[in-house]
């Protein structure tokens, strides 16, 4: 069984939608060239043109990474498609190490737009996959402990609160409101 | 996790099991080249034939799902933005043939993709490949004012008749048809495909005028005219028989002559039609031509709403902007269709998901894609307009400009494909950028179409359009810099009734000013209503160049690096093109039934490891009448004829000694058992002795077709 692989993460900011999204293309340029990261990078896709968009995305064959423009406000999304290891709770652990950790890289690249800060206590978790992990009770009931558990971890038991998404048609995942003004790296390195 | 209880067999249990065993196989055959079981060009050719259309980037995937007729429903446009987020990157592409497109996807995925499209009643089957690709038509057919019937049960009949078609397997290249409900407007661009039928009527009966062997490409061909009026209750025979001589006559061997366009160019028309009409002669009657009418033409579509009319007063000038672009009264009183501009024909899967549920409130299933890369949604009441853009607003698709100049026709280009020379997508981005930022005041003129392909393999359109562009490269002082060809003189209108030449070549940067002085002349000296197509044929090229001139100029990397990066992509260009796959692979139909044998008998071995004795004889059967069948075909006979393997094969292959006779002999006892007391009890030696002489069978066709195909060459 292969257990959970996609999972997507998203760390809201404070950005408008009309952020010019530029300054990604250059950054995600340079990162592509990385062959030896673990996501394996294969291309960077624009959609900069699309006003509620997955913005610019750093695609990889493992994950990917972006400034998404779509649903709630603009963010950091990493998402996840593959090479999860470990127990259900090493796996979500990974991802939200991993998330924050990008994310504290991307906000330090020199074209990182000025002005936006990130929000690492506002953030959507989805379970990308409905086959496996569909928005119902019985995954509810099997995931939630994990979830909680990380959540633990990283804010404080009681120190956050999870939104459960309501639509059965969308995936399965929350939106999660936590302490806010704690630095990504910070929130990588308690994980 | 929660369904893993669901073994995978029951998980697709409630699939039609014909689909079911086509996405079953398709998978096999994804694990069999994955260990080495099956040759790469043969799999490549059978993905293709499944949607599955390997990117320029290594390892990844783009899945091209066929939309027949551009026709969705509000369930399907769900489970399509479902997909797109769990399997590639959240968009849906729609494309320049009314397909839609998932890119960044994982090979490995694409079995439970397929299967979960199937749910909702969608095939990625031969969206790809040298088969019958998507099937195009009109997106308002039933509710346009100007056309003569409603085309949509003709072409769906049409689309689902050739479907999987044993008579359009075997050709060297793609072919596509499309649909048009009069001869004027640009919707169908009927006379750009392979077949294009146009609705007419002959003394009340309904009818089409057929055009044939038209396309773009590198080299683009008009199609010819083929027949004035052809019932509609013939045109299923007819497409069969131009498939027959298609395959037989098509050109296999050079890739870039094997469209049939180059047949046609080739033999005349005039001999294509003689050809045709001997074809249709041979054919023995098929119930499908007139069943698959008769179920077409029950199609109706029923509005969801009563008719209303709008009051434009105290509306916004932006909703009014938007009615008179994006909205097109139906001949049917009180109904608009509304088009969905959708900037380079993206759309987002939180986009797509609350369109759907828009859809729901005003129109329910009656959605259709366009070759313009748009979404038209058909059978909004004029009077709930203002709640349909509202609704539109608040998932930022409620954009002006659709059919303007600002909506811009763009192929992949560079962002996916591997023959991309340029960035076709940014070209188009750069400019949806600058008609709101610099060049509003052009953005929504109707009179002038911009199209866009990465290379001159016209994926993009350009040669229909009034301004086209392709993709090329000049390299100056040992730097190699991006630019463009300009096309000028095309047509969309008419079908697609002229095609444009190119003028000049330009830096990929000064493109954007390309139209913006192009369209300055037009507007300044243009005569009375006088198209930009007769307008530039006016002019002439030599002024036309002439005005050009300044924007021709490449500067020195050292002066201008700028010029040397492609639009929207901050790096220096670098040129890197591959094989492309559009033209697939030549697999001869024979080469696939053998493999198919191959699946088969390997499928009998499990099934006899699995002690399912009978199952395990019938497929070892199967096997050997596949291999028969691929030895049949390399001698003319056409399943489509529905003959007898058993008797053919032993007279054309047994009775001259051309076949092992003992081999051929194990196949007759297995079929003359399988009809007598048939497999059930035949027991387990006897069930493992018919494997391996399946094994032997399928080796000496393989080796008889060798010889064969050997012969030929």
């Amino acid at each position: 069984m292969p257990g959970v692989q996609r999972v997507s993460l998203k760390i809201l900011t404070d950005a408008p939608a009309s952020l010019n999204l530029d300054p990604f293309l250059a950054i995600f340029g340079r990162w592509r060239q990385d062959q030896n990261h673990p996501a394996r990078w294969i291309d960077l896709a624009d959609y900069a043109h699309m006003p509620r968009g997955p913005g610019i995305v750093l695609i990889g064959q493992l994950a990917n990474f972006g400034f998404d423009l779509g649903t709630a406000c603009p963010g950091i999304v990493y998402a996840t498609k593959g090479g999860l290891t470990g127990s259900t709770v090493d796996r979500l652990r990974g991802v939200f190490r991993d998330a924050f950790a990008m994310a504290a890289r991307v906000a330090a690249e020199p074209e990182f737009p000025s002005g936006v800060n990130l929000r690492t206590g506002s953030l959507e978790l989805a379970f990308n996959d409905r086959l496996e992990t569909p928005n119902n009770d019985s995954t509810d009931g099997e995931l939630r402990p994990w979830v909680s558990g990380v959540l633990d971890e990283l804010y404080g038991a009681g120190a956050y609160r999870l939104h459960p998404e309501p639509d059965p048609g969308r995936r399965y995942g929350f939106s999660i409101d936590a302490e806010a003004g704690v630095t990504p790296l910070v929130l990588s390195a308690r994980l | 996790m929660a369904t893993s209880v669901v073994s995978e067999t029951d998980r697709w249990s409630h699939l039609p099991p014909e689909v079911k065993q086509e996405l079953d196989v398709f998978e096999t055959e994804l694990r069999r080249v994955q260990q080495g079981l099956m040759p790469e060009k043969v799999f490549l050719e059978f993905r293709l034939r499944h949607g599955v259309y390997g990117q320029r980037q290594a390892g990844t995937q783009m899945l091209r799902i066929k939309i027949p007729l551009g026709m969705l429903t509000t369930v399907q446009m769900e489970r399509l933005a479902e997909l797109a987020e769990e399997y590639a990157d959240a968009v849906s592409h729609i494309t320049t043939r009314q397909d839609i497109q998932l890119h960044f996807v994982d090979i490995n995925d694409t079995p439970n993709l397929m299967r979960r499209l199937a749910e909702v009643g969608i095939t990625t089957r031969e969206a790809c490949g040298n088969v019958v690709r998507n099937v195009c038509a009109c997106p308002i057919s039933g509710v346009c004012g100007d056309e003569v019937f409603d085309t949509t049960p003709y072409a769906r009949a049409m689309a689902y008749f050739l479907l999987r078609h044993p008579d359009a397997q075997n050709f060297g290249r793609k072919f596509k048809i499309a649909y048009s409900g009069c001869e004027d407007h640009a919707c169908g661009l009927a006379i750009m495909h392979d077949i294009g039928a146009i609705a007419k009527l002959s003394d009340g009966r309904r009818g089409f005028k057929v055009y044939a062997g038209g396309g773009l490409g590198a080299l683009p061909h008009q199609a010819k005219l083929y027949s004035e009026f052809v019932p509609a209750s013939e045109m299923l025979p007819l497409a069969q028989a131009i498939a027959r001589v298609f395959a037989r006559l098509g050109e296999k061997k050079n890739r870039g002559r094997a469209r049939m366009k180059f047949l046609i160019a080739q033999v005349g028309i005039e001999e294509f039609r003689r050809l045709v009409a001997e074809e249709r002669e041979k054919l023995t009657d098929d119930p499908l031509w007139t069943a698959g009418l008769a179920e077409a033409e029950r199609f109706t579509e029923q509005p969801l709403l009563e008719p209303s009319e709008l009051d434009p007063a105290g509306r916004s000038p932006e909703f009014l902007r938007w009615v008179g672009l994006n909205t097109r009264p139906q001949k049917q009183s009180g109904y608009s269709t509304v088009t969905v501009f959708l900037p380079l024909g993206d759309i987002s899967s939180d986009q797509l998901r609350g369109l759907a549920r828009l859809c729901r409130r005003f129109v329910n299933d009656t959605v259709r894609t366009t070759v313009e890369q748009n979404l038209v949604v058909r059978w909004v009441p004029r009077g709930e307009l203002a709640g349909f853009y509202d609704g539109l607003r608040s998932l930022d698709l409620a954009e002006s400009g659709a059919g303007a100049l600002s909506d811009i026709t763009a192929c992949p280009g560079t962002d996916s494909c591997k023959l991309g020379i340029t960035s076709s997508r940014g070209l188009a981005a750069l400019l949806h950028h600058k008609f709101h930022n610099g060049l509003s005041e052009l953005a929504d003129r109707q009179d002038l179409k911009v199209k866009i392909s990465g290379c001159f393999n016209s994926c993009g359109q350009h040669h229909i359009a009034d301004i086209g562009f392709f993709g090329s490269v000049q390299r100056k002082g040992g730097h190699v810099a991006p630019v463009f060809q300009v096309l000028l003189g095309g047509a969309t209108q008419g079908n697609a009734s002229a095609y444009g030449l190119a003028v000049a070549k330009v830096p990929a940067q000064n493109a954007p000013a390309v139209i913006q002085k192009l369209s300055n002349i037009y507007a300044a000296e243009r005569a009375g209503s006088e198209s930009f197509a007769d307008f530039t044929r006016r002019l002439g090229k030599a002024r036309i160049k002439e005005e050009l001139e300044e924007l021709c100029a490449l500067p020195a990397y050292e002066q201008n690096p700028g010029f040397y990066q492609d639009n929207r992509q901050p790096w220096d260009f670098h040129m890197s093109t591959g094989v492309g796959e559009c033209a697939g692979e030549v697999v001869d139909q024979s080469e696939f039934m053998l493999e198919d044998a191959d699946r088969l008998v390997f499928e009998a071995t499990l099934a006899y490891d699995d002690n399912r004795l009978e199952d395990a004889a019938n497929k070892a059967l199967a096997a050997m009448t596949k291999a028969a069948d691929a030895l049949l075909f390399q001698r003319g006979l056409l399943l489509s004829d529905h003959y007898n393997t058993v008797a053919e094969f032993r007279r054309l292959f047994f009775d001259t000694g051309e076949f092992h006779a003992q081999f051929a002999e194990n196949y007759f006892r297995a079929a003359q058992q399988s009809n007598g007391e048939g497999n059930a009890a035949i027991g387990e030696e006897r069930t493992r002795r018919r494997i391996e002489e399946t094994t032997l069978f399928i080796e000496m066709a393989q080796t008889v077709y060798s010889r064969m195909a050997g012969a030929k060459v």
